[in-house]
């Protein structure tokens, strides 16, 4: 099947090439600023953590407009390495994809390219990211080729509030469905074993609302659900060159969310017999990280809350049951500082959606993104919660959270049609 | 003499008696179709009601926004129900007409060609008030909850000015397309909306600069505020 996906170009070139070992693949777009280092700190990385084996190193491009896949051509992987071992250089491949917003059509083609190679390991790396290093290939690969896992998300060291959506709903959540206790971060880059590429590109649904709207959180969770050998490698701090689209918080929020939601629909056999839940083995040592203080406006989090509370009450009333609503009611005149939204009460609101989301009871995006005020209600309610402590505080309410999330998950079956 | 009397009442009473076998089986024709009719309209009104409940059409209503605003304007039964109100009317209404046809008097041929000439834009019109009815709804819902996360204090009067101002609009097209008063509606909806935007343009040049400027202050100054925030994902 998955050789459809690619030129006739492409496929000469996989010819040629026959069969690999690895694949790493690097989905770019516009990436002239840093395409050029990721491409020879992953060369680097594959000859030095890999000498014996045969690499190859995919470009896929969107049609950038900067010149990327020029420099991607034109880099010169003339690695010490690869001077002092004789390797068979690492070929590349340029296969064009149609813009940022089709970074699945891009994955997609690398595990197409993937599966024709017949690689063992496939690693996928941002073509953005600022902070790789070379380790990250023994980090992404070896579990694969060594361990026989076959995921490998990313997970690194943020700021203590960095990936609060993460921390507040998707991550537990996840873990509460699928029993595997896996975090979803967006790291940089993570690792694939080749039957698994293989049979995600064969997949139909990439098309789906849940791959195009949250690639990383349709692959954790695919892998999950269907019972993959999933762990978690420490890549370190990671940063991505600074894009000057922004996307807004309440559309952030209707993509990952709405992506966790469509799964859910999908995978509601294999999820609705889960009742705990388990660590996954996690590689690479613990960084701790330096951080620097941000900017945090509880009081605009809670007047955004309040503002919801008033003029949202009536999409709220379609969506969440008598007693949530009850409960919500009072959190609107508590001043910001006694401000508190139960992690129970936050539990049942997000089951309260994914019931509604499910049952399709109001129009779907807007269904989520009027949940936006409520998730800016709880935030602001673990900043007050956390705001003492430091990494391990928040770490314990998360962990906390989770166990909430589990204990409450017989309440969003019961009600699961 | 009392012969031409007898005659001429036998006259009558035979040309009455001929009218009334000429009228009697158009007169069982209409109590017939109206019979008809009747459980026609019936039969429509219980195979529809199961239907919509299979695809759950009132909940369809409830995401759409249609039963809220039906809710609004006072009306309290259920949408499918109001639809299998709607379509026995319909039905009973066409075999009723048709039953008056079936009468041949002057005036009900005359009614009968009025009342299937108007049809169609009655139910042209019917089906712009139903589609005006929704994207009004939908877009006042997406417009409040955008505001909402936007934290506009406004929100909800953006949110009605556009419910309202499709509204209006739908109303202006149901009522050319049902020709009522056709060139008075567009003129004065013209006027109408003409007007309005005139209005809001004097009013922010002249009364609302200041505001202006302070609402475009406050949202750069958010912005700004936003840039300094943490990455949620």
């Amino acid at each position: 099947m998955t050789l459809d996906l690619l030129s006739r170009d492409v496929q000469g070139r996989l010819s040629e090439i026959g069969a690999a070992d690895i694949l790493v693949g690097v989905p770019s777009y516009d990436n002239a600023k840093t395409i050029e280092r990721v491409m020879l700190t992953v060369d680097q990385g594959l000859v030095e953590c890999f000498p014996d084996a045969r690499c190859v190193i995919a470009v896929c491009d969107g049609g950038s407009q900067d010149g990327t896949p020029a420099i991607a051509e034109r880099v010169g992987l003339k690695t010490p390495l690869r001077l002092l071992v004789p390797l068979p250089p690492s070929p590349r491949t340029v296969a064009p994809y149609q813009g940022a917003a089709s970074m699945g059509e891009a994955v997609r083609t690398l595990f197409a390219i993937g599966a024709a190679l017949q690689v063992q390991a496939c690693a996928v790396i941002d073509a953005d990211v600022l902070t790789i290093t070379p380790g990250w290939m023994d980090l992404l690969i070896r579990p694969i080729r060594d361990e026989r896992f076959e995921y490998v998300a990313p997970l690194s060291r943020r700021h203590k509030y960095d990936g609060s959506l993460s921390n507040g709903l998707i991550y537990p959540l996840t873990r509460a469905l699928y029993g595997k206790r896996a975090r979803q971060a967006p790291g940089g880059g993570y690792g694939v074993s080749g039957a698994r590429a293989a049979a995600w590109s064969a997949k139909n649904e990439w098309e789906d609302a849940a791959a195009r709207q949250g690639l990383d959180i349709w692959m954790l969770t695919s892998a999950l659900a269907e019972g993959a050998r999933v762990c978690q490698a420490y890549l370190g701090p990671v940063l991505h060159e600074p894009r000057d689209i922004k996307m807004d918080l309440s559309a952030q929020l209707t993509r990952a969310v709405g992506a966790v939601f469509a799964l859910m629909e999908h995978y509601q056999a294999e999820w609705s017999s889960v009742t705990s839940s388990v660590p996954v083995p996690v590689f690479g040592p613990l960084f701790e990280m330096e951080t620097s203080p941000v900017a945090i406006n509880v009081a605009r989090m809670v007047k955004g809350f309040k503002q919801g509370l008033r003029d949202l009450l009536p999409i709220w009333e379609v969506a969440l049951p008598y007693e949530t609503l009850s409960e919500l009611l009072p959190l609107g005149g508590l001043e910001t500082e006694e401000f508190r939204l139960p992690a129970r009460l936050w539990v049942q609101i997000v089951y309260d959606f994914a019931l509604a989301y499910h049952d399709r009871l109001l129009h779907r995006e807007h269904l989520l993104k009027a949940m936006t005020p409520l998730y800016l209600g709880w935030t602001a309610s673990f900043v007050l919660d956390t705001k003492d402590g430091g990494q391990e505080e928040v770490e314990r309410v998360v962990e906390a959270l989770c166990a909430t999330y589990e204990s409450a998950k017989p309440y969003l079956l019961e009600r699961w049609r | 003499m009392s012969e031409l009397w007898r005659e001429a009442m036998v006259e009558a009473f035979r040309d009455t008696m001929k009218r009334i076998a000429l009228f009697l089986p158009n007169l069982l024709a209409m109590i017939s179709l109206v019979a008809a009719g009747l459980v026609a309209a019936w039969l429509a009104k219980v195979l529809l009601l199961r239907i919509l409940r299979a695809v759950r059409f009132d909940s369809l209503c409830q995401r759409w926004g249609l039963a809220a605003a039906l809710g609004k304007a006072g009306v309290t039964q259920s949408p499918a129900h109001l639809v299998g109100r709607l379509a026995f009317w319909m039905i009973f209404l066409l075999f009723a007409f048709m039953g008056l046809g079936a009468l041949q008097l002057p005036a009900s041929t005359s009614l009968m060609n009025v009342i299937f000439g108007f049809l169609p834009s009655l139910l042209a019109a019917l089906f712009l008030l139903l589609f005006g009815l929704l994207l009004a709804n939908f877009f006042a819902e997406a417009a409040l909850i955008a505001a909402v996360n936007a934290q506009i204090q406004e929100a909800r009067l953006i949110a009605n000015l556009i419910r309202w101002g499709i509204m209006i609009f739908t109303t202006a097209m149901v009522l050319t397309q049902l020709g009522i008063a056709k060139e008075i509606v567009v003129a004065a909806f013209s006027i109408t909306f003409g007007g309005i935007v005139l209005a809001l343009a004097i009013a922010l040049g002249l009364g609302g600069r200041t505001i202006a400027k302070e609402a475009l202050e406050r949202r750069l100054r958010d912005t700004r505020e936003r840039e300094e925030d943490i990455s949620h994902l």
